[in-house]
């Protein structure tokens, strides 16, 4: 069994080794072959340890013994240097191991509450362990009840989307959706918004964000702990400079040189330049290679024999009499491309995550592997397709079901007879070819031909104008608010989006036929008839705006006309705006809403009818 | 609709292709009828060929085919197979004259010819039995034909490019296609920007609507714009036709003037509408029909598994297009009968149209509500 931690330590003022194995542990003294002492992890109940300040460093191991009684074993740690440190590594690793214990057994041994650092230590973990365990049923769980629950990612949702939030605030704050209402027919945003939550931002490039401010011209940047931590992390070099120089030199200073040094700039990928600032300490650092100090994190424990090149050393060409090879050897250049330099960074930043899509249980036969890819895959056969076998009926037989659109085609043209039209046609067809001239002529077309072209041309230019409009709109050219003021504007798109969101629970409540809703259904008729008498209401403020938009263009424009004396064009005079626009934005939305209610009104009369025909 | 954007205009190059015109003209004799007393036949006729001439007159390669999408059946008007062709204008003996007529482009004059000739033969050929129980139009067939006369032609075209020897057999094989257009098109064609332009004076097509909209698809699918010219009738699929492909709507609002719409809405070709703004009518009905009753719906019900639309969830909740059980439970009530107030008592009400809804647990949730349009 191997043991977790271990530390000298003495138990009743012999001398010893205390080694913490997986379920107990023990203390075997010094001069002894076998453990004289075993406490099973299981019969621990409590944990106390000196605080750092003490010289002294114990550790406090309550255990029950059979028969239900607690007893303290006391382990004081004697290793003349280290013995904090071992304390430390033994306390952590006994506490780790009574959390799994107490996980793993399911009965909730309650911790004591007895004061001491240990056991808030042991309940801290316990509350990290739950939090965690929290945080993975999270991840899996994207039931539909669960989010429409969780009011806190609702709540953040709702920060997050300005727009949603006063739909929500007219909706459902002063209208008459409930929140659930609101949030069921949303369960995608919050589904997208709890998967955005959980991801976490990878490693970037440090060295590039941070950028230096010049506050009274003194050049100052700011600092902080995850920054410089990231930054050792993907330049070990700069952690090597700073453990080597940091006592020695001020922490301070040591960053504000290094900011201003030839290495930052070359580990940044910056070009150097001759007047680049020189430093004496950091400059020293500048041939060694930072990328050497890294590419030791990623190993390659086993070159495939596909790919190994080792053997070629075998094959040298310069011991035949060549010239040594001078490309494809790794260069030394002060200044390497910025390409390079961002390469290996990049590099660097995929070697520090740690690969989420891969089963680290599972190790690839990297030899296997290439093995594979080897393979003339064109020279087998194709694999079978695994294709969902779809069975379509025959499609005539449920054309031919008599139905609705036979009786229209029955219908159709009844009042023609087929002999007459036949003949026509037969006659008009004949046997000579047209005069294109004259056949052009027929029929009524020569008196006022001409005005049903120009109406001709005028509704295909009307349909050509409207497309303008549609395009130039959708591609940003014209301000979408049709010439309407801000606050007018921003009023229409909330009462279409709350409109919109009544509409929807309305036709939601209306056609469930379920009749509990019938209360809801109510209330949201309520809500809809406010929204028309609103947007009434903003189409009115509208006129009002634009009459004032157009007394003070006036104005403007007879105070240039007394300066100037430039009779104004008439354009400059004009406003857009209006209710005529609001009433045009919100065409679609009143006709769905009249739409609503009338359905609404059909299906109340009706069951009134029914209820007293039923009552009689 | 989207990705419309102005400075596009400028960046693409202009591509000289010539194109090729696939005029499907809706020969349902009662309609024409009906049509008389604003639009007389002739006149439709005469406006029609006069625009197809004036396409034949942007390039000598361009080309053009007329496909008559008739009460039961669908047929090329021009170009016809040879040996057709031969019969039909065997009797008038017109060929001989359109020779030597000094006053025409000569390839004007065959296209008139032979339109008028083969119209004519089509309509000898009818029936008045045929015609008593067929008063739709076969505007599914003519957009199958269409889009494979379109196909073959680039196909033969492309051949040309490659390997000419296979390409000129084929292209010999396809009969009047190559012919009409002059000995000198067929080889020097590489590709055509190719078009399809509906003259569609009839009614509703639901019972045709899965075939239809599979031709949309198709013609989607290979960038063929389809255009409508709307004399009369009403049809919501072959609007969606014109908005899916990006095609032209226009429903004429004096259909009298026939030959101004034309010229104006439809004689530009793929590559100059890069540079216009199309005169389309945007107000799309997105309707579909049921598969069940052929009825257009504005709530439907979508089978899951293969996407077919019933106007009421099908009996026994099996899809009757592939007979995939399917759970309705999720829809509860939903579309039966409204409740509008608490009572006890049951009450009948007929179906209530919405918005369409998947028998999938959240389609409902999730689907925007939508103005029922009727």
């Amino acid at each position: 069994m191997a043991s977790t931690a271990k530390g000298s330590a003495s138990y009743k003022k012999k001398d010893g080794s205390l080694v913490l194995e997986k379920d107990s542990v023990t203390w075997t003294p010094a001069n002894a072959e076998t453990p004289s002492l075993k406490i099973p992890v299981s019969t621990i109940t409590n944990l106390q340890a000196t605080p750092a300040a003490v010289a002294k460093v114990m550790i406090k191991v309550f255990a029950t013994k059979e028969g239900g009684a607690t007893e303290p074993y006391v382990f004081t740690f004697t290793s003349a240097s280290s013995a904090r440190m071992e304390a430390d590594v033994m306390k952590e690793a006994l506490t780790a191991a009574i959390q799994t214990f107490k996980t793993n057994s399911g009965a909730a041994t309650p911790a004591s509450t007895s004061a001491g650092p240990t056991s808030a230590t042991a309940s801290s973990a316990a509350a990290a362990g739950s939090t965690a365990a929290k945080l993975t049923g999270k991840l899996t769980d994207w039931s539909k009840t669960r989010l429409e629950t969780d009011l806190e990612l609702q709540k953040s949702l709702l920060k997050a989307d300005q727009e949603l939030s006063t739909t929500f605030s007219e909706a459902v704050l002063s209208g008459a959706v409930t929140a659930d209402q609101f949030w069921s027919t949303r369960t995608h945003l919050l589904r997208a918004h709890a998967i955005e939550r959980e991801q976490k931002r990878g490693p970037y490039n440090v060295l590039a964000t941070i950028k230096p401010k010049t506050v009274d011209n003194v050049v100052r940047m700011s600092l902080s702990r995850e920054a410089i931590h990231d930054i050792f992390d993907q330049h070990p070099l700069v952690k090597r400079v700073y453990d080597e120089n940091v006592p020695k030199l001020p922490e301070e200073e040591f960053w504000s040189r290094f900011f201003l040094s030839r290495l930052f700039k070359k580990l940044k990928g910056d070009k150097l330049l001759p007047t680049d600032n020189t430093d004496p300490i950091l400059d020293r650092y500048l041939g060694r290679d930072d990328e050497e100090n890294s590419r030791k994190r990623r190993k390659i424990e086993h070159v495939p024999r596909t790919m190994d090149i080792e053997g070629n050393e075998q094959n040298l060409s310069q011991k035949k009499g060549n010239a040594p090879d001078l490309t494809m050897r790794p260069t030394r250049t002060e200044n390497v491309p910025i390409i390079k330099t961002l390469n290996s960074l990049s590099l660097k930043l995929v070697d520090l995550v740690a690969p989420a899509d891969s089963d680290p249980s599972h190790v690839e036969d990297q030899d296997e592997r290439y093995i594979n890819e080897q393979r003339l895959i064109d020279l087998y056969g194709d694999p079978e397709e695994e294709r969902i076998i779809l069975n379509i009926r025959d499609q005539r037989q449920f054309f031919s079901a008599s139905s609705n659109a036979d009786k229209a085609r029955r219908e159709l043209y009844t009042n023609l007879k087929p002999e007459t039209v036949l003949q026509e046609m037969q006659r008009t067809l004949g046997d000579s070819n047209l005069n294109l001239l004259t056949a052009l002529a027929s029929g009524n077309a020569g008196k006022g031909s001409k005005p049903q072209l120009s109406k001709a041309t005028a509704q295909i230019v009307a349909a050509a104008k409207d497309r303008r409009e549609q395009m130039l709109n959708s591609s940003g050219f014209k301000h979408k608010s049709g010439g309407l003021p801000p606050n007018v504007f921003n009023n229409v798109t909330l009462v279409h989006a709350t409109t919109n969101e009544f509409l929807r629970h309305f036709w939601l409540a209306f056609l469930s036929g379920d009749e509990k809703r019938a209360g809801d259904i109510t209330k949201l008729v309520n809500s809809l008839k406010n929204s028309k008498e609103r947007i009434a209401s903003i189409a009115k403020t509208a006129d009002d705006e634009r009459e004032l938009e157009r007394a003070r263009k006036k104005k403007e424009a007879q105070e240039e006309y007394k300066r100037t004396g430039v009779k104004p064009k008439r354009k400059t005079t004009e406003v857009g705006g209006g209710s005529k626009v609001v009433e045009e934005l919100l065409a679609p939305t009143i006709v769905a809403v009249d739409m609503a209610l009338s359905k609404y009104e059909a299906a109340l009369g009706k069951a009134e009818k029914g209820s007293k025909t039923a009552a009689a | 609709m989207d990705t419309v954007d102005a400075s596009a205009h400028y960046s693409q190059s202009i591509d000289e292709k010539p194109s090729l015109l696939v005029l499907i003209l809706d020969t349902n004799p009662y309609a024409w009828s009906t049509l008389s007393p604003t639009l007389p036949l002739e006149r439709a006729l005469a406006s029609i060929l006069i625009f197809i001439n004036a396409h034949l007159a942007f390039s000598h390669a361009n080309r053009v085919a007329v496909i008559a999408s008739h009460t039961k059946s669908a047929r090329f008007l021009y170009p016809v197979p040879t040996a057709a062709a031969a019969s039909a204008t065997g009797g008038g003996g017109s060929k001989e004259e359109a020779l030597r007529d000094a006053n025409k482009y000569r390839q004007f004059r065959l296209v008139e010819d032979q339109v008028q000739a083969s119209f004519a033969q089509l309509m000898k050929e009818t029936t008045v039995d045929g015609l008593r129980d067929a008063k739709e139009t076969m505007m599914a067939g003519a957009l199958g034909l269409a889009l494979a006369f379109v196909n073959r032609l680039a196909r033969v075209d492309d051949a040309a490019g490659g390997g000419a020897k296979d390409g000129g057999g084929r292209g010999g094989g396809g009969g009047g296609g190559g012919a009409g257009a002059g000995g000198t098109a067929a080889g020097e064609v590489t590709s055509m920007n190719a078009r399809i332009l509906v003259i569609s004076v009839s009614g509703d097509l639901a019972e045709q609507y899965v075939p239809v909209m599979n031709s949309i698809f198709a013609a989607q699918r290979k960038r063929i714009p389809i255009d409508i010219c709307k004399v009369a009738g009403e049809t919501v699929f072959l609007q969606q036709a014109s908005d899916t492909t990006r095609g032209i709507f226009m429903q004429l609002e004096h259909p009298e003037s026939l030959l101004q719409y034309l010229m104006m809405c439809f004689i530009p070709d793929n590559a100059t509408r890069r540079h216009l703004i199309p005169p389309t009518q945007i107000n799309v009905d997105f309707r579909a029909a049921c598969f069940c009753h052929k009825n257009v719906v504005d709530i439907g019900f979508v089978c899951s598994i293969c996407l077919s639309i019933f106007c009421t969830p099908p009996e026994g909740a099996i899809c009757t297009t592939c007979n995939t059980k399917l759970d309705i439970s999720a829809l509860g009530n939903f579309g039966r009968k409204p409740a509008v107030v608490l009572t006890k008592k049951k009450r009948t009400k007929k179906l209530k149209p919405s918005k369409a809804t998947s028998f999938s647990n959240e389609a409902s949730a999730t689907s925007t509500p939508g103005t029922p349009a009727s």
